[in-house]
């Protein structure tokens, strides 16, 4: 599309995503943030700057979802990043069982339901996409 | 496991370069496989002893 993969690497000490390797990736992305912070200094008339965010940002992040699919891994990186996501994973189940673990205790104690309907939805997110994983590789 | 591939490889006149462009790997990945510190799956134990014209028990050596 608009930005090309050879311009990025994955990001694998710093978090998620990609990172720019070269000056033309560092281009895209001023590419990307100067309109915002441009347009971030007008006021358009009525609902119009945040519009043309949205629309302008949209684009990117439909590139960035491209970009991303078509960075050149082979299998020795797929497997570590494999190996990565899955421990990364496990910090933040055991994170979030434990969260709702207190949260469920403490609204016992105080004889009200206090758990936070996010750590549900992530939890059963989480359990659903690995069902579906899981079905999906079933006969590979 | 030990592996021939850096002596085939000179044999071919190929850089790591070269191989990892021939059979769609990443040069580090050549690296690691040459050092034995890398088991490959069979698709790439076919494709590397295929691009240095051998088989797979010549290139490869599990102890």
């Amino acid at each position: 599309m608009i930005g090309n993969p050879v311009w990025f690497s994955p990001r694998k000490y710093s978090g998620w995503g990609m990172t720019p390797n070269c000056w033309q990736g560092w281009l895209y992305i001023a590419f990307i943030a100067l309109p915002i912070a441009i347009l971030g200094q007008f006021t358009l008339p009525g609902n119009w700057s945040t519009y043309l965010m949205f629309a302008w940002s949209s684009i990117f992040v439909i590139d960035f979802i491209d970009i991303f699919s078509k960075m050149k891994r082979d299998e020795r990186d797929i497997a570590h990043e494999a190996l990565a996501e899955r421990n990364a994973m496990w910090f933040v189940i055991t994170t979030l069982a434990f969260s709702l673990a207190y949260q469920a205790a403490a609204g016992v104690v105080k004889g009200v339901n206090q758990v936070d309907p996010i750590i549900l939805i992530a939890l059963f997110g989480a359990l659903f996409v690995k069902a579906v994983t899981n079905f999906y590789l079933r006969d590979k | 496991m030990k592996t021939h591939i850096k002596e085939f490889r000179a044999k071919h006149n190929l850089t790591q370069e070269e191989l990892a462009d021939l059979v769609g790997v990443r040069r580090e990945t050549i690296v690691f496989l040459e050092q034995g510190k890398y088991n490959p799956s069979l698709k790439l134990a076919y494709d590397v002893a295929k691009a240095l014209h051998t088989s797979i028990d010549k290139l490869f050596i599990f102890d």
